[in-house]
C-alpha cells in the first residue's frame, strides 16, 4: 500500500490528528510508526462545559445530583463520579483521614511560615493555592510543576523526604487543597509554557501505547458510558478537581499515581512520578477541568 | 482497507525531544530512561504504592514485563508494528482451556474487558459480544487475523494487535481460538 507523504510543522499536526493514523518521522532516514486516537477539537481556551459526551449538565453541580441516576446502573456513569464527592458523599473515609494527617505535617514543617511561602502562600495563606497556582510552569525551576512536586521539593528544604505520590505528601496535597474547596480551578493555557504544555498533554493522551495498543483517549472520549472489565468509562472533562483522592480499595493516590493505574490497566509501562510527559497530562486535564469547583476530601471506588 | 497514512517530515515541534533515533518496536532497549522499573523483580515493571504514613512509596510488582511496548515517554524513540497481514496456516491446534484462561486473565489477553461471554462476572461492551462467536461461523482465517492483527480490518479499530505486538504468542492464539470455537 502506498503512503501519502505530507509534510507539516508545529501547530498543523495536531490537526492532522484527526485523520486516525500518524508516522512520525524523527531524520530524513529514520522513520517511527505511530497511531493516535482521533483529536477531538479542545480549542485554545476550554472549560469545562465544552465536555463532548454530553454529560456536563448532570455533574456540573455535586450538590444537586440527581439521586436515581446515581443509583441508576445504565445511567450512573453520565455523573462522572461526582456522587463520591464532597458535597454529595458526607461519609468519613480514609481522605478525611489523610486530611487531618496533612493538617498535622502541615503545621509542623511550616514552623517558621517558609514552607508555605515556598508553596506560593501570601502570609501564610493557602486559599485558592491549589485552585489558582497549580499546575504551574515556575520561572525558578525551569518547569512545569504541580502541586505534590512543589510540596517534595519544600520539603526537602526543611530536610524532609516526601516523595511525590507518597501517602504524606499527598495527606498534605489533599490539605492544600482544602482551602480551594468550592472555588472554580484557573489554569491559563492560552499562552506561554502552560499553553505548550497543554497542546503536547493533548497529543501524549491520544497516543496508542503499550501492548494492548491503547490511548488514554481510548477509553475516555469514543468510549464513554462502555463497560471495560465492567466499569463504565466516562468523561476526562472535570477529572482534575477532586485529587489526591481515597481509593476506597485501600489507597490515597495523587492524580500521577492514578495515571501509573490506568497505564497499568491498559498494559503500559507506567512512568516515573513527574516525569514530563505526565506533567503535560495533568495541565491538559487541568485545562479540561477549567472553571469546575475544587472538592476534596474525595473518594473513588 | 486502511487510509493512507500520514508522513510527518521535520518531526513534530510540539513534542519536547524530537524522534533523533527510531529504536525499533517491540525491544526494551529502548526502554527511556524515566520508565517506573525495579531491576530487583522478576517482571521489572513497577507501580507505586502509596504506604499509608510514610514519605516514600513502596515500587510493587505489576502483572507482566511491559518493557517491550511503546510507552507516553518523550525519551521513547520506538515505534510500533504496521498493520500486518498474515495466512492462516491450518488447522486450530490449541488448547480450549488454556484458551480460557488466556480469554479471561487481566495479564494475557483480557479479551473480556472489552467483550462479553457467558459465566464470567465483570465483563466489556467496547466490542462487540463473543458469547455465540462459534455459532456464527466465521472462517478461521478471519478470526485469526482478528486476533493477529485487526487494525487490517479494521482501521483506528481499539482491537489489540495481538500477534503483530508480540502480546501472545502463536500457540495462545491457537489456545484461545480453540476456546472460542466452543462460545455457541
Ligand atoms: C483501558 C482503558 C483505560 C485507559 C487506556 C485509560 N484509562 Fe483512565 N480510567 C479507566 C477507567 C475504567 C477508570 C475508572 C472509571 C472512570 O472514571 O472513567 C479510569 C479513571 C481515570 C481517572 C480518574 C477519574 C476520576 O473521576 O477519579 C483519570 C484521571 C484517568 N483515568 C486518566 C487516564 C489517563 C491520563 C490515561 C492515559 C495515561 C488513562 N486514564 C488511560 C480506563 C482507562
Ligand atoms: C480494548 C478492547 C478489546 C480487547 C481487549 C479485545 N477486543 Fe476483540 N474487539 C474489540 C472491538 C472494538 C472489536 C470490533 C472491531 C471494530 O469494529 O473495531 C473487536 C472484535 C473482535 C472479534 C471479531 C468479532 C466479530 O463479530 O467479527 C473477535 C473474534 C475478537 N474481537 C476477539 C478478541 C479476543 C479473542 C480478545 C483477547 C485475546 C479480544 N478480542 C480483546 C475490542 C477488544
Amino acid at each position: 500500500m502506498k503512503q501519502k507523504q505530507i509534510a507539516v510543522t508545529g501547530a498543523a499536526a495536531l490537526a492532522l490528528a484527526l485523520s486516525g493514523a500518524w508516522i512520525v518521522q524523527a531524520t530524513a532516514d529514520e522513520t517511527v510508526y505511530r497511531e493516535y486516537q482521533p483529536m477531538l477539537d479542545y480549542g485554545d481556551d476550554p472549560h469545562v462545559s465544552d465536555d463532548h459526551t454530553g454529560t456536563y449538565k448532570y455533574w456540573k453541580d455535586r450538590a444537586a445530583l440527581d439521586a436515581a441516576m446515581v443509583a441508576s446502573q445504565s445511567d450512573q456513569w453520565k455523573t462522572n463520579w461526582k456522587f463520591m464527592d464532597p458535597p454529595f458523599d458526607q461519609s468519613l473515609h480514609g481522605g478525611h483521614l489523610a486530611e487531618d494527617r496533612g493538617a498535622f505535617l502541615f503545621a509542623e514543617l511550616n514552623d517558621n511560615g517558609a514552607f508555605a511561602a515556598c508553596l506560593g502562600a501570601e502570609d501564610g495563606d493557602l486559599t485558592g493555592l491549589r485552585a489558582t497556582q497549580y499546575p504551574q510552569f515556575n520561572e525558578e525551576l525551569g518547569r512545569i510543576m504541580n502541586l505534590e512536586m512543589m510540596i517534595e521539593h519544600c520539603a526537602a528544604e526543611k530536610g524532609k523526604t516526601l516523595k511525590h505520590g507518597s501517602y504524606d505528601n499527598s495527606a498534605i496535597s489533599v490539605y492544600v487543597a482544602t482551602h480551594s474547596n468550592g472555588m472554580p480551578i484557573e489554569i491559563d493555557v492560552t499562552e506561554g509554557e502552560l499553553k505548550k504544555a497543554y497542546k503536547r498533554g493533548q497529543e501524549r493522551f491520544h497516543l496508542r501505547t503499550g501492548r494492548m495498543n491503547l490511548a488514554c483517549a481510548s477509553c475516555h472520549t469514543t468510549t464513554a458510558g462502555e463497560r471495560l472489565r465492567g466499569q463504565a468509562l466516562t468523561t476526562h472533562y472535570g477529572d482534575a478537581a477532586h485529587w489526591p483522592t481515597y481509593r476506597t480499595k485501600d489507597e490515597l493516590q495523587s492524580l500521577q499515581v492514578r495515571f501509573t493505574e490506568c497505564n497499568r490497566n491498559s498494559g503500559t509501562q507506567p512512568l516515573q512520578l513527574g516525569a514530563d510527559a505526565y506533567n503535560d497530562i495533568e495541565v491538559f486535564l487541568n485545562a479540561l477541568s477549567s472553571g469546575y469547583e475544587v472538592a476534596v476530601p474525595s473518594a473513588r471506588d | 482497507m486502511m487510509r493512507s497514512a500520514l508522513f510527518l517530515a521535520g518531526g513534530l515541534t510540539m513534542l519536547a525531544v524530537p524522534f533523533a533515533v527510531a529504536d525499533s518496536p517491540n525491544s526494551t532497549a529502548g526502554l527511556p530512561g524515566n520508565a517506573l522499573i525495579d531491576e530487583s523483580l522478576d517482571v521489572k515493571t513497577a507501580w507505586p504504592y502509596p504506604t499509608e504514613g510514610a514519605g516514600t512509596y513502596e515500587l510493587r510488582a505489576h502483572g507482566r514485563d511491559l518493557r517491550q511496548w511503546l510507552s507516553l515517554s518523550y525519551e521513547d524513540r520506538r515505534g510500533i508494528p504496521e498493520p500486518t497481514e498474515v495466512a492462516f496456516e491450518g488447522p486450530v491446534n490449541g488448547d480450549p482451556e488454556r484458551g480460557k484462561e488466556i480469554f479471561t486473565t487481566t495479564a494475557e489477553g483480557n479479551c473480556v474487558a472489552c467483550h462479553y461471554v457467558e459465566g464470567v462476572a465483570q465483563t466489556g461492551t467496547v466490542g462487540p459480544s463473543l458469547a455465540d462467536y462459534a455459532a456464527r461461523g466465521m472462517p478461521d482465517e478471519y478470526t485469526y487475523q482478528m486476533l493477529y492483527d485487526a487494525r487490517v480490518f479494521y482501521e483506528g479499530t481499539l482491537m489489540p494487535p495481538f500477534g503483530a505486538f508480540n502480546n501472545l504468542t502463536e500457540q495462545e492464539i491457537h489456545d484461545v481460538m480453540a476456546y472460542m470455537a466452543t462460545l455457541k
